[in-house]
């Protein structure tokens, strides 16, 4: 009995020896970050598609800064959800980026958002949706599902984006309204003050060369007292 | 014959308006704006003068003296306030059924425009009249007109003993 109790703790230890490197290995050694954001361990892409769609996260990332990165294995000994949070968290530093993970032993992809994203997602309800059509372009096949994936995440986000974009939007026209109501109330009331100031001038010179007529001595006549007495007249016909 | 008399004899006064009234067209769109022109130009020199200019086609054998008597106080040309010696009003009719040009002023006038200065102001327009350059006879006699109203100012200030002031003509403005 002492002797069963002392090879099953014997068992133990070589097992924790043995399984506890293991682990902390795959903790550890995570791949590096790609240059190109993706990292094609299991060849589920053409050369060609990789690089276009490479440059596709790239422009992503300098027009929205999003921060896509793609990761594929070809078997894996730990959780894919949970390394794809690893490499989530090695290698996107922005605040909006995520990270799609592809097992081909498992043929399972697994994405890991940034907490502003998943934040996005949640509060809208759509993450739950986001992952069901995940889960229908997975039976596309690997090369496919991937680029749609992460086309299908970015789509999502886009309104998000557009909502950006409406806001600069909006501050351009404010900043426009800010300059240009002011300048045409200025032009308006400059216009104004000019014709007021031409008219002056114009009163003013009529003002300068006229002057009142002579008054006389004058009474009514025949019930009047406008006039109409003095007369004459040229016959032409 | 008083106005109550000559009112039941004419009875209804023209239609009238501020600086010229052409009942008979004799004038064209371009001389009418011309003559108006001239006209608030003369009234902007010299300030309570108010020149009307009309054209009528009166009832044969119109007197046409009493008609003008009749005509210048029921028109009332001039303000509300424009009475006896502060009446400048100038009034020139021309009828073509008797093919007559006439006027008259107001009392303001009656003491510096007699009839014979009247006469002056009105002859020379006869050969235009004559040759039926309507426009260009009216605009003859309110030349003189105005030339006549500036000689009076300037008389005027010398007999006070004054400067007279210098004294602009209509195309100055």
């Amino acid at each position: 009995m002492k002797a069963l109790f002392s090879l099953l703790l014997a068992a133990a230890a070589v097992a924790f020896l043995v399984v506890f490197p293991a682990i902390a290995r795959a903790q550890d050694s995570l791949p590096p970050k790609p240059d190109s954001r993706i990292a094609d361990y299991a060849g589920i892409m053409q050369a060609d598609d990789r690089d276009r769609l490479s440059k596709e996260l790239q422009e992503q990332f300098n027009k929205n800064g999003i921060s896509v990165y793609i990761a594929t294995f070809q078997s894996l000994s730990v959780n894919d959800a949970s390394l794809a949070d690893n490499l989530r968290q090695a290698w996107v530093a922005d605040p909006k980026g995520f990270v799609v993970l592809y097992n081909q032993q498992r043929d399972k992809l697994s994405v890991s958002l940034t907490p502003e994203i998943s934040q996005t997602f949640s509060s809208s309800g759509e993450l739950q949706d986001l992952f069901s059509q995940i889960e229908a372009v997975n039976k596309a096949g690997p090369a496919i599902a991937v680029p749609r994936t992460v086309d299908t995440i970015i789509n999502e986000l886009h309104p998000v984006d557009d909502g950006s974009q409406r806001l600069l939007a909006a501050d351009d026209r404010r900043a426009r309204t800010t300059f240009v109501v002011p300048g045409l109330i200025l032009l308006v009331v400059a216009i104004y003050g000019l014709r007021l100031a031409w008219f002056r001038l114009k009163r003013q010179k009529v003002f300068e060369h006229s002057r009142s007529l002579p008054i006389g001595s004058a009474q009514p006549k025949f019930g009047s007292d406008l006039g109409g007495t003095n007369f004459a007249s040229v016959k032409f016909r | 014959m008083s106005l109550a008399k000559l009112d039941a004899k004419y009875k209804t006064v023209p239609r009238h308006l501020r600086f010229i009234t052409d009942h008979v067209s004799l004038f064209s769109g371009e001389e009418h704006q011309a003559l108006a022109h001239q006209i608030k130009a003369l009234e902007k020199l010299y300030l309570g003068l108010h020149v009307t200019l009309m054209t009528l086609e009166l009832p044969p054998n119109t007197n046409l003296r009493e008609y003008m008597f009749w005509l210048f106080n029921r028109c009332r040309f001039s303000p509300i306030d424009a009475k006896l010696n502060r009446n400048y009003s100038v009034v020139i009719v021309i009828d073509v059924t008797s093919g007559t040009a006439f006027m008259s002023t107001g009392f303001g006038f009656e003491q510096w425009l007699q009839d014979e200065d009247l006469q002056a102001i009105l002859d020379p327009a006869i050969p235009h009249f004559k040759k039926n350059q309507m426009a260009a006879g009216c605009k003859t006699i309110f030349d003189r007109l105005a030339a006549r109203i500036r000689s009076i100012c300037l008389e005027n200030d010398r007999k006070k003993g004054g400067a007279p002031k210098r004294l602009a003509v209509t195309d100055d403005l």
